[in-house]
């Protein structure tokens, strides 16, 4: 295909399942909920798990990776 | 008792699906309140305290085994029946507190299952998988103002791809969003998450590989991921 790949994958690298599992999915709040884990600490400690190089390399990201804007974030 | 919840569902999809171990190997159940069921399981608490207070972000620690697990959970419960995904960290002070949160946040989680109803997220990524020729196989400059020229070519040369690649990714964006109830992301449109019904899934991912004449012959890739659940969607989406 002259350069062009299309790569279907499973989605289950650890990149994804972290960016699914503890940034989405709906969050429940009350009363009844232990107020033990901040989600949101963890969301940011990981995230620099996830721009870690092995991981950067899992998702496909190499020299454009240090462009800011380049990289955006869904 | 703590429960962990992983996922709720509609009550009437909820028997003799097949479950997985949960976290640290623990059972994982169904817990029926009127028409919700929660996909639920007992977990030690201090385990959650303690990555809190001291995160383990080793692959190969508890918290990755932990959210292994809960993505693990969810997915095979996905593959069964339609569910609504929760984000990791749900804990619940025992089964009396189960039944009180399904209660008082059923009309919320029933807007959620409706939106997760016989629908799956697909992820698209529109990468640069190669340098430009530029950057690989530039000559020594002979000079200063060589030296120049030759930045100021490979600068233009990056300017032109970068413009290329939104250019494609917006291309593929409108192309894919046909076959999607919604898309999730942000502008520009490189990495975009789309809630597809499952019957147009085939459709969906048709489209994709017929993209691949768009892409021909540009240093882009298009990465495609999924079935998975709608993580994305059930908390409410943006850019629809």
């Amino acid at each position: 295909m002259n350069g062009t790949e299309v790569a279907i994958r499973g989605g289950d690298s650890l990149a994804d399942i972290l960016e699914r599992v503890l940034d989405k999915g709906i969050v429940i709040a009350g009363d009844v909920t232990i107020n033990v884990l901040d989600v949101e600490l963890l969301t940011l400690k990981v995230r620099l798990l996830i721009a870690s190089v092995d991981t950067a390399k899992e998702l496909g990201i190499d020299w454009w990776s240090r462009d800011r804007f380049l990289v955006g974030e869904s | 008792m703590t429960l962990y919840l992983y996922a709720i569902a509609d009550a009437q999809d909820a028997t003799g699906i097949d479950l997985p171990a949960g976290i640290d190997g623990t059972p994982v159940q169904t817990v029926v309140a009127e028409d919700l069921a929660a996909v639920t399981g007992p977990v030690d608490p201090a385990r959650f305290q303690a990555a809190q207070d001291k995160p383990d972000l080793n692959e190969h620690g508890w918290l990755a085994h932990a959210l292994r697990a809960h993505d693990r959970v969810v997915r095979r419960v996905f593959a069964q029946i339609p569910l609504v995904p929760l984000r990791f960290g749900a804990l619940i002070a025992g089964p009396d507190g189960l039944a009180e949160l399904l209660g008082a946040q059923r009309d919320r989680l029933r807007a959620a299952l409706d939106v997760a109803r016989d629908t799956a997220e697909w992820r698209v990524r529109v990468i640069p998988h190669q340098r430009s020729e530029v950057d690989t196989a530039a000559p020594e400059p002979p000079d200063g103002t060589a030296w120049m020229m030759t930045r100021l070519r490979a600068a233009r040369t990056r300017e032109v791809e970068h413009e290329r690649w939104l250019r494609l990714a917006s291309q593929v964006h409108g192309a894919l969003s046909a076959h999607a109830v919604q898309t999730y992301g942000r502008l520009p449109a490189t990495r975009d998450v789309y809630l597809v019904r499952r019957r147009d899934e085939s459709a969906f991912t048709a489209a994709a590989f017929s993209l691949a004449g768009l892409l021909a012959g540009t240093p882009m890739k298009l990465e495609i991921s999924g079935p998975t659940p709608p993580y994305h969607f059930v908390g409410g989406g943006r850019r629809s």
